[in-house]
């Protein structure tokens, strides 16, 4: 074996069925991450990103007609396990946290019993074990007075102090994945901050991957070691921060980088990308972003570019990567 | 340049909900600023600091507890409800969510011309008029008679962009017009809202979370913060020399998009 992988997605394939109607919300994507590695999966809404992060853990809705390809965690194919293991893994190996924390604490439950929980029941810790476990992993997360915070119920908290007590949890079984599906997205500048620097701490600190699931262009590139950029259900760029940011290949990319607002723009037109996110229902035939690339030709109408590697790191999904964007009307 | 929307000592206060005491909540506190004519006033702040409040005090869909508001000369305390009917077409509002802006049981064109016939436009009238808003703000006019759910939501916001301009405002009050659509639909929207400024000589105030965006497109910048304006001046004044602390931490924020500050360079010295 060369470099150690932790999780490989290969060519994972998700479809729903709704009002009859079949919705490829994931097309065939690969995907790999690293020990310890902050991996950013960027996209607008219906990209498909938060599909793939729960086919990782199984958690998809009942209405997947077809999951296809294979994910590979520490040699395992997750979607091949049973229910039992997998049951064992989530929470352990990989844990996930989300955008509205309030979602997912139960409000009649007191903090510190919903973050015991997960460590009895994988650990098999006693309740006075976990009690001490859950005040060393709420000082950890920088929640002030552990001790107290543990018998809060979660109306008690502010929204930034919900989502520490969800990283809490997620990392209290020090598990070697960490999902995070857009966690900081409704929360406020300050907040924001606080909770990328307890993210990038963890990483550090334990070698925990983090699969960071947003369209947040900025955290993206203070956080991330490598991005990979997805639209309608593909990827069409990964790269590692520095590559992708200094030199984008995909023209979706570089519209998607260009289109950013800030003061050193003030006067000028912003660059935006004609046309509107295509509709999982129907994606376009061909390369999925072709109705709105300036490069478009015959070619990416008929065939869809596969995913290759342009150089060490960085692949990208064109016919023509790189291409000067503006030779075309 | 004269001013066109002058906000004195506005203070709001909510009377706080409860059974057994009451506490009020005090959402804008004192807060006073001038608009001049063919300005963009960006407003930006945290989620609750009052962005909102403020925006529905200026236009008097929520009336102030205390402070006073002139558009021009004329004092929008004094104003009887009978004289708002009126007023109303001069001032216009886009919100955040244009999901919920839209009657979804209406085709477009129904909520279009809802304003028009309002003042009285004849049929024809109204179809010319539609027929030129949608051109301007790109919708097919071959559309209009879909129902909003048929569109997407950078459509949708273009729509009520179209409606807010049916009535020929002076000013519109943007609460967050971009913040939920699609960062690749966020641009052009923006590129519209300063290509109809220009056409119509408008007056902007334009609500956001995002400093980078009110750093674009401003002319005049006010900080509000727990319901305090903490600062406000000429954009340039406010980016290069910012005075107040937290005006200082929103423009140094290592999140936005422009930072080349590197998280090694701060995670030592934050405390987490």
């Amino acid at each position: 074996m060369g470099t150690e992988v932790l999780l490989e997605i290969k060519d994972l394939s998700v479809e729903f069925t709704a009002h009859q109607r079949r919705i490829p919300a994931v097309r065939g994507i690969d995907l790999t991450i690293l020990p310890g590695q902050f991996h950013a999966l960027v996209g607008e809404s219906g990209a498909g990103k938060t599909v793939t992060s729960l086919s990782i853990l199984r958690l998809l809705p009942p209405n997947v007609t077809s999951l296809r390809g294979s994910i590979k965690f520490n040699d395992h194919d997750l979607l091949q396990l049973s229910e039992e293991v997998m049951r064992n893994l989530r929470g352990r190996e990989i844990s996930m946290i989300f955008q509205e924390p309030a979602k997912y604490l139960n409000p009649s439950l007191k903090a510190g019993v919903q973050v015991m929980e997960s460590i009895r029941y994988h650990m098999g810790y006693s309740e006075k074990a976990a009690r001490e476990r859950v005040c060393e992993l709420f000082e950890k997360v920088g929640l002030s007075d552990p001790e107290l915070a543990i018998d809060r119920y979660p109306h008690e908290f502010s929204v930034g102090m919900k989502q520490r007590v969800m990283i809490a949890m997620a990392i209290s079984c020090n598990p070697s994945l960490l999902i995070a599906d857009e966690p900081t997205t409704s929360l406020d500048v300050g907040v924001q901050r606080q909770i990328i620097h307890l993210l990038l701490d963890l990483q550090r600190s334990s070698k925990m991957a983090i699969l960071y699931i947003t369209h947040d262009l900025g955290i993206v590139r203070y956080a991330a070691d490598v991005i990979s950029i997805m639209y309608a259900g593909k990827i069409i760029e990964s790269a590692p921060k520095d590559l992708l940011f200094t030199s984008p290949l995909h023209p979706y990319t570089r519209l998607l980088l260009a289109s950013i607002p800030s003061r050193e723009k003030r006067g000028t037109r912003l660059q935006g990308i004609p046309g509107t996110v295509p509709n999982p229902e129907d994606i376009p035939p061909g390369c999925a972003f072709h109705p709105r690339c300036p490069l478009a030709q015959q070619k990416c109408k008929e065939n869809v570019p596969p995913l290759v590697r342009i150089e060490a790191g960085h692949r990208c999904a064109c016919f023509f990567p790189g291409k000067e964007l503006r030779s075309n009307p | 340049m004269k001013p066109l929307l002058r906000v004195e000592n506005l203070t709001k206060i909510y009377p706080g909900s409860g059974i057994i005491k009451r506490y009020p909540v005090k959402a804008l506190d004192n807060i006073s600023f001038t608009v001049e004519e063919g300005d963009i006033f960006g407003l930006v702040g945290e989620s609750g600091s009052g962005k909102t409040t403020l925006a529905r005090c200026i236009l008097f869909l929520e009336p102030p507890t205390s402070g006073k508001v002139y558009y021009g000369n004329l004092c929008l305390n004094d104003v009887a409800w009978y004289q708002w009917k009126k007023l109303r077409s001069r001032m216009q509002i886009i919100f955040q969510d244009p999901n919920s802006a839209l009657n979804p049981r209406l085709p477009i064109r129904r909520s279009l011309e809802e304003g028009l016939i309002n003042l009285g436009y004849s049929r024809k009238q109204r179809n010319d008029t539609i027929r030129k808003l949608l051109d301007q703000v790109g919708i097919p006019y071959n559309q209009v008679d879909w129902y909003p759910y048929e569109f997407s939501g950078g459509q949708k916001q273009r729509i009520i962009i179209a409606r807010a301009l049916s009535m020929n405002p002076k000013f519109i009050v943007l609460d967050e017009p971009v913040s939920n659509l699609d960062v690749s639909i966020q641009a052009g929207i923006i590129n519209l809202l300063m290509d109809l400024k220009k056409e119509f000589n408008l007056t902007y105030i334009f609500i956001s979370h995002d400093l980078d965006l009110i750093a674009y497109l401003s002319t005049k910048i006010g900080v509000l913060k727990g319901g305090q304006l903490v600062e406000v001046g000429k954009a340039e004044e406010v980016l290069t020399h910012p005075l107040h602390p937290y005006t200082r931490f929103l423009l140094e924020n290592p999140l936005s998009f422009h930072s080349r500050i590197q998280p090694w360079e701060t995670l030592s010295k934050e405390t987490i």
